[in-house]
């Protein structure tokens, strides 16, 4: 029984166009090609790994600078709720601002560090 | 086996892509040459092929064979580069370009035939020169070469005869222009 593929092959069998075809093969004259590709590989990839850990390094330092400010207005706002029982208005902007540039932000970082990681 | 260096390159075992380009290196620049007709831009554009799998490794989903996968990124690099001489160069200086390289190996190489040959295919139009590669020098069944071309079946069987008729046709003028 002959198969598709066996088939679709003694449909196309052609030596004259096998000979032309197998005979016109060329090989890559150049014999510093894979070095060369392998090379660009390294390159890249420690390139890659050096922009991923700067981007690490930022994030946290984001984090961090971004918690404080988080941190101080909900000590802010609880402290004047509990004593005062008036909230500024500036600091529930702040802290809601502060929430949606994280979101952002964090989003952005999640985004380029998938981009650069390996 | 081509999984295996999958994993391992994906694993950071970055020596193990070397299996790729000592595997598939002929065959890219093959298919490339029979696209973009010229030997620099079809080294440039296997280059670009293998760093564009490599890059996108992590994407490759494993539904279909790796030398697909590749191969297809292998055409779709010619067809833009093609694309982008077309643009910057008329094609006719291409094949001007490309006709005077041949000429000057048929007085170098002695083997005639050889040269006859990289006469006849450097004349054939990009996806003849292709479909002849897939099918005779890699023997890709049809439905792979659709999954490597994104050309349909029927598409595929007509260039495929097209590329036969057009090889014999060019062959004839040669032997009759000498």
């Amino acid at each position: 029984m002959i198969n598709k593929t066996t088939k679709e092959r003694l449909e196309f069998k052609d030596d004259f166009i096998k000979d032309v075809i197998e005979k016109g093969n060329r090989a890559i004259s150049n014999e510093g090609f894979e070095s060369q590709i392998m090379q660009k590989i390294y390159d890249i990839t420690a390139h890659k790994k050096e922009v991923a850990s700067r981007l690490k390094k930022s994030m946290y330092f984001f984090y961090f600078g971004l918690s404080l400010i988080g941190v101080y207005t909900m000590i802010t706002i609880l402290n004047k709720s509990v004593f005062n029982n008036a909230v500024n208005l500036l600091s529930i902007v702040t802290l809601f601002f502060t929430i949606v540039i994280g979101i952002i932000v964090v989003s952005n970082y999640k985004r380029l560090l998938h981009l650069f990681s390996m | 086996m081509d999984d295996i260096y999958i994993d391992r390159v994906l694993s950071g075992d970055l020596e193990a892509f070397s299996y790729f380009l000592k595997t598939y290196k002929n065959m890219a620049y093959n298919i490339a040459i029979s696209i973009v007709k010229d030997e620099q831009y079809a080294e440039e554009v296997t280059q670009d092929a293998f760093m564009k799998a490599f890059s996108g490794l992590k994407s490759f989903r494993r539904t279909s064979k790796f030398k697909s996968w590749f191969y297809r990124i292998v055409v779709n690099e010619s067809f833009l580069r093609l694309r982008t001489l077309k643009k910057t160069q008329n094609l006719v200086s291409l094949e001007e370009q490309s006709d005077v390289s041949f000429e000057d190996e048929f007085e170098e190489i002695s083997n005639q035939k050889i040269s006859k040959i990289h006469t006849v295919l450097s004349l054939l139009a990009p996806k003849e020169g292709l479909v002849l590669q897939l099918f005779y020098l890699e023997e890709a069944s049809i439905n792979e070469i659709t999954d490597i071309t994104g050309w349909t079946k029927a598409n595929t069987k007509v260039i495929l005869h097209r590329a036969r008729k057009s090889v014999r046709e060019i062959w004839k003028n040669i032997e009759n222009d000498k």
